[in-house]
């Protein structure tokens, strides 16, 4: 009901990982591609799909990855790159309890503004 | 609810039937605030405040729990920014937490009736990030709402 994560640890510090990565339009980018193909793409599907360079995708693709918003697996040859939902759904997660206590919030603004007015009209 | 309306950032709007200085002043009162400041304005009982509302100063809300068993809950911070009556921002979190994790910024504007409120809460974690927000960042994450939200 209200938002508040009882310890910093490691919630928090998780969380913190993932809104850092999300901050950055690149990883965004390459999360949307990789969140929408159909089957675990390659690595190198994933640099056309994003118009990157190798280099810089393995870059964005390995702060996804510590943030825990995608993995890496190397089949044969080639990495291919899976979204992990989870860690996504954590960050949603804070958006809505914060969503829920200023929705509250601002709903207790609204009756005591308006008792006050009823107050000191 | 999804992330893409709001690039990481949530915003909340309502619009209320006082003036927009009464306005500032129920943001950055003490005893207004532990009036108000909680979830639900029945359920709980008094808060008790602690406001130091100029820039840098700090403030200490404690929200009684609502039953017994329910801990009680104090959100700390520091004011960032004040401009009567337009503009409030601070930081907030939870006692326990990192009181500067997070940033509120309440803008305040006249309409006809009163005035319109925009609350926007913000998850910091670096200063890269304050500075690309500061910069105006704003993400699109269409796709990820449509598959996550």
């Amino acid at each position: 009901m209200v938002y508040q994560s009882i310890q910093r640890e490691p919630l928090d510090e998780r969380l913190d990982r993932v809104f850092a990565a999300l901050a950055h339009p690149a990883r965004r980018e390459v999360l949307r591609v990789a969140a929408t193909s159909p089957a675990p793409i390659t690595m190198s599907e994933l640099a056309d799909g994003t118009g990157m360079s190798p280099q810089l995708l393995n870059k964005h693709a390995a702060a996804l990855e510590q943030a825990g918003l995608v993995s890496r697996v190397a089949r044969g040859r080639e990495r291919r790159v899976t979204v992990d939902a989870s860690a996504m759904d954590e960050a949603l997660d804070w958006m809505n309890r914060a969503r829920a206590f200023w929705g509250g919030a601002l709903d207790s603004l609204g009756a005591y503004a308006e008792a006050l007015d009823k107050e000191q009209p | 609810m999804t992330i893409a309306d709001t690039g990481l950032t949530l915003t909340l709007e309502r619009d209320y039937r006082i003036s927009p200085a009464r306005m500032f002043e129920l943001w950055t009162t003490a005893e207004h605030l532990a009036a108000w400041l909680k979830p639900s304005i029945d359920r709980y009982k008094t808060s008790t405040c602690e406001a130091d509302a100029r820039v840098g100063g700090t403030y200490r809300l404690t929200i009684p729990g609502v039953t017994a068993d329910e801990d009680d809950m104090t959100a700390y911070g520091t004011y960032l920014e004040l401009d009567p009556p337009r503009l409030v921002r601070f930081t907030w979190g939870w006692e326990d937490t990192t009181p500067d994790s997070t940033e509120v910024t309440v803008e305040i504007s006249p309409t006809d009736e009163g005035c319109h409120v925009v609350l926007t809460h913000v998850r910091l974690w670096d200063e890269d990030q304050r500075d690309r927000h500061a910069a105006g960042w704003e993400g699109s994450l269409d796709s990820l709402a449509t598959l996550y939200g």
